[in-house]
């Protein structure tokens, strides 16, 4: 019993990794129907931003903090800039251009990672709060696994309420339901897809920051994690963000099980998951079939 | 027709007299090219002719080659064998994959296919026992005849000949129309009766049994294969070929992979930051030649014909297959 709920709850945690790196592309895709292959560079970036700050200011008491904080900022600002210089001339562009684009991107970020930070692996050590566990009855848990959980738990709470019960989320909605309508009644639409994509990258900002908790930064850390989230985002339905948590879940525990008894074959197995999922719903669990062509 | 004749026959002769100019290194490029045009050819097959973007053929090309690396080490089979087993077990994976791929469209087929190629790399690097994990196979020797530099480029150069021609055919063929139709309007290809799902599986199949032939191809060039030829940074490889030399023309994926190719030589020479090159050059051709090399030579020839027809040449934009 202790095996299981363990079990469940690192299969908990390894969820809300995939859904803080899943949600920023979901969310993009799902206002703007831009998908940005580059997400998961942006998301190593941040480790390795959060190993540099973390690095500047070591002795100080809450270097961590600190660098998970200023990690986020400068996220926010090399997110700006991409959106900027690059994604805001994609948007009108066809399918094909835009994954283009993007994928290039893919090429020229992992390339500039590796000129700066080298491709050796770094680690950032954990926050003296964050390094012991806590015990519960017969169960054990690691601290820092408990708060990556409640960091994807308040992320996705957090974007979740903003998109559904705000004035903003009503016109980021609207934004892609009612494209032409939202300029002709003075909103500015271009603002609002800067910031859309700004709020993607610190998402997967604050993943990437997670990761450092949880293991070592290095060049890989984007490409191992991209069929898991890749199909994460399938299975749940492009665009949908309440799918892409529930599915965020479905493979984190699907995973952490199969870690237990079939190490090797577990990335596979989610694989084989979507697989089976899309024969049956080809939109995924939560997405609308519009959107398939 | 003639002059195309002509035109072929020139080519024909510039190839083969390089395998007698060229020195050791620039020869291993030109050898690297032939076999690169194969996996360029399989991704416009799906890209340029059907509209399926596909970043997985790298999968396919992986396969290949590691069909080929598992049949000569371990079953010891004729070399000649070997490659066929390469090229079926390619032709079978696309199969098997595409089952599930072609039932899906437009950006659910581009993350499809990456799931894919990220899988198979996957299999190969984990399944140890049989490919070796990360070490990959080594010791894929070709028989005498063609074991040289020399030999291995006029094998190659007959192989992908042969291999272009049957696209050719291909692509100009009932199905390759069909395909383009597809590609244009798939609601009125269904009208008109064309199975859509049929002719994409298809497809897909034919474009990995290409890609799984630059694999078979491939491996024994290099001596060696590696889990890394199956994953998506390889299937971009494909990608970034097809849209340089631009996916929808005959002679785009040719171009591409030898531009590619020869630039990635040239450009190794004197820096190791070729994926930040190619990265750039990839914004170039997106944002101001969406045609890439094939179509500026395309848009060069359509303004002198309306030139000396004295036209603006706005109204003659003529479209190629």
């Amino acid at each position: 019993m202790e095996l299981f709920i363990n079990q469940v709850f690192s299969g908990l945690v390894r969820s809300a990794l995939y859904f803080l790196v899943t949600s920023g592309l979901t969310l993009l895709f799902g206002v703007v129907g831009t998908l940005n292959m580059a997400h998961f560079s942006l998301y190593m970036i941040a480790s390795y931003l959060t190993w540099t700050f973390h690095t500047m200011l070591r002795g100080f008491e809450f270097s961590f903090w600190s660098a998970f904080i200023l990690a986020s900022a400068g996220m926010c600002i090399l997110g700006w800039i991409i959106e900027r210089l690059v994604m805001r001339h994609i948007y009108e562009r066809e399918l094909g251009d835009q994954l283009l684009i993007t994928f290039a991107m893919v090429y020229i970020l992992d390339d500039v990672t590796k000129i700066i930070w080298g491709s050796n692996p770094l680690f950032v050590a954990r926050p003296a709060i964050l390094t012991g566990v806590i015990s519960w009855g017969g169960i054990s848990l690691p601290a820092s696994d408990i708060f990556v959980l409640l960091l994807g738990l308040v992320s996705g709470l957090g974007t979740w309420y903003l998109l559904a019960r705000t004035r903003t989320g009503r016109i980021l909605r609207a934004a892609y339901s009612h494209k032409e309508m939202l300029p002709a009644l003075g909103i500015p639409i271009h603002r609002i897809y800067t910031g859309i994509f700004v709020l993607s990258v610190l998402l997967a900002s604050i993943a990437g920051s997670a990761w450092t908790l949880m293991g070592m930064v290095d060049l890989g850390q984007a490409h191992t994690l991209l069929i898991e989230a890749f199909c994460v985002m399938v299975i749940g339905g492009m665009g949908s963000f309440v799918g892409t948590a529930v599915s965020a879940v479905i493979c984190g525990l699907t995973y952490s099980f199969a870690i237990l008894y079939v190490p090797k074959i577990a990335t596979l197995l989610i694989f084989v998951l979507t697989g089976i999922i899309l024969v049956f719903r080809p939109w995924g669990l939560m997405g609308t079939s519009g959107r398939l062509h | 027709m003639r002059r195309k004749n002509i035109l072929i026959a020139a080519v024909a002769l510039i190839l083969l007299s390089l395998g007698l100019m060229l020195e050791q290194f620039w020869l291993k490029v030109a050898t690297e090219a032939l076999i690169m045009m194969l996996l360029a050819i399989s991704f416009s097959l799906l890209y340029g002719h059907t509209g399926l973007l596909s970043f997985g053929q790298g999968a396919y090309f992986g396969v290949g080659a590691y069909g080929f690396a598992l049949a000569f080490t371990r079953l010891h089979l004729d070399f000649p064998l070997c490659l066929l087993v390469g090229v079926v077990s390619a032709g079978l994976w696309a199969a098997a994959t595409g089952y599930l791929c072609v039932r899906l469209a437009g950006i659910y087929f581009a993350i499809m296919t990456v799931v894919v190629a990220q899988s198979t790399f996957f299999i190969i690097f984990q399944w140890y026992s049989l490919t070796g994990g990360d070490n990959g196979i080594q010791g894929l020797v070709p028989p005498d005849v063609i074991s040289g530099t020399r030999g291995y480029y006029y094998f190659a150069l007959a192989i992908v000949s042969a291999a272009f021609y049957a696209y050719y055919r291909l692509i100009n063929s009932p199905f390759g129309l069909s395909l383009r139709c597809i590609r244009e309007n798939m609601i009125r290809a269904k009208f008109v009766g064309i199975d859509e799902h049929k002719h994409r599986l298809k497809v897909f199949i034919l474009s990995g049994l290409f890609a799984g032939l630059a694999g078979v191809l491939f491996a024994p060039f290099t001596r060696s294969v590696v889990p890394q030829m199956a994953d998506w940074i390889s299937s971009g490889k494909a990608v970034f070929m097809g849209i340089l030399g631009g996916a929808s023309y005959l002679l785009g994926p040719l171009v591409g992979a030898a531009a590619w190719v020869f630039l990635d030589a040239f450009v190794s020479g004197f820096t190791v930051h070729w994926p930040l090159i190619i990265g750039i050059l990839v914004f170039v051709i997106v944002f101001f030649m969406p045609g890439g090399l094939m179509g500026l030579v395309h848009s060069y020839r359509v303004r002198a014909k309306a030139r000396k027809r004295g036209s603006s040449g706005l109204l003659s934009d003529g479209t190629e297959t």
